[in-house]
């Protein structure tokens, strides 16, 4: 067995929309080949969208864990005046961040400007391959 | 630092008294404008994992062999030195045996394992393979140059909308001649998950590749309704060094 760090892409494709993640949802799923922990995550949008003072605001969830965990302790957001479209603020929970190898990881988006689109979320993990 | 110590994800009973640590220095040398050229060293250093107590039972021992195995590469996690975070190394751990008669039978000293840590080679990545749109048959809808030779070791996959109809989107994934899939990967339109299913990785031939050799995703069939979109295949593998 070895540990080894990998960087899973999350796509949110076309207009975002506020809701958890989940099937048949159209925000990105992850089933976790093996057993690890969530070490990070980094993200960028296209589309920021309008309305000051607003932003997109991420959540990670393992949504296999019974009841589920939210991995974030912080949530991300994609601030709608930010200068770089990439995701702010985020803090992983490390009492929230492993996974078994099945586990599945959803993406929720808990708030949006108007008219957010097209995000891709790079989260690092940290998996024990076998 | 809080007393955790793991041997391939799976906590110790008996804990280890003290981790240390051994890092290489860097070198530092002087340059002719004042300056310094510090120079890191390739080692990756080493571990020293101590444990026992004066006179304890020789419990530990077993349990580490248990864990060992026979096998010598292994990965050890604690607690980092601020105690905010779990390192995880891989290791070599040397076997380990207890004397029979010093201080006295069935007791150890305390004993201190130095385990190098180990550069893992071939080296394990992840490659997506993502088609934003409306989804048809074909064979190299995705393509990725393979930077060195390697095998795979697993594929997954996710969708965005699975389409309407009957029937599945049904992928392979092949270097141009051969599949990789004995069993190619669906998304059958009444998956309760949007992820891929029932994909099978070759054994024999081993699914492995060249450097400079194109992987690509092929599309064998669709849902009645033409309408799955936004495909994303994640395929594990580990690289060599050429």
């Amino acid at each position: 067995m070895i540990h080894q760090q990998f960087v899973i892409p999350l796509e949110l494709k076309g207009t975002i929309t506020t809701g958890d993640g989940g099937a048949g949802t159209g925000k990105p799923r992850w089933k976790a080949p093996y057993a690890g922990n969530v070490e990070g995550l980094e993200g960028w949008i296209k589309t920021l969208g309008s309305g000051a003072g607003t932003s997109t605001d991420i959540q990670l969830r393992n949504s296999t864990a019974n009841p589920d965990r939210d991995i974030l302790s912080t949530k991300g957001t994609f601030e709608v005046d930010s200068a770089t479209n990439l995701l702010e603020g985020q803090v992983v929970d490390a009492a929230n961040a492993s996974f078994a190898a099945g586990d599945v990881i959803e993406v929720d988006v808990d708030a949006i400007s108007t008219g957010p689109a097209d995000a891709t979320l790079y989260m690092a993990v940290g998996m024990f391959v076998d | 630092m809080a007393l955790t110590f793991l041997v391939d994800n799976v906590a110790m009973t008996l804990l280890p008294s003290g981790v240390v640590e051994l890092l290489p220095d860097p070198e530092v040398y002087q340059t002719s404008a004042g300056g310094q050229l510090v120079v890191h060293n390739d080692s990756p250093g080493m571990v020293e994992v101590r444990f026992g107590m004066e006179a304890s039972r020789r419990d530990w021992v077993a349990e580490l062999q248990t864990k060992r195995g026979r096998a010598l590469q292994h990965v050890i996690s604690y607690r980092n030195a601020a105690d905010d975070a779990l390192i995880h190394r891989n290791v070599y751990i040397p076997e380990v045996r207890f004397g029979r008669s010093i201080p006295s039978p069935n007791f150890v000293d305390p004993t201190t394992f130095t385990m190098p840590i180990v550069t893992i080679w071939p080296q394990p990545l992840v490659l997506e393979m993502w088609y934003d749109t409306t989804l048809t048959t074909g064979d190299g809808k995705v393509k990725v140059t393979m930077p060195a030779g390697g095998r795979i070791l697993k594929i997954e996959g996710w969708i965005h909308t699975l389409g309407t109809g009957s029937g599945q989107t049904r992928i392979q994934v092949s270097n141009g001649a051969t599949d990789y899939l004995t069993t190619r990967g669906d998304f059958v339109v009444a998956s309760a998950s949007n992820l891929m299913e029932s994909q099978a990785l070759a054994v024999s031939p081993a699914p492995t590749f060249q450097r400079g050799e194109e992987l690509e995703l092929d599309v064998d069939d669709i849902p009645s309704g033409a309408n799955s979109a936004g495909l994303q295949v994640l395929i594990y593998a580990a690289l060599f060094k050429v």
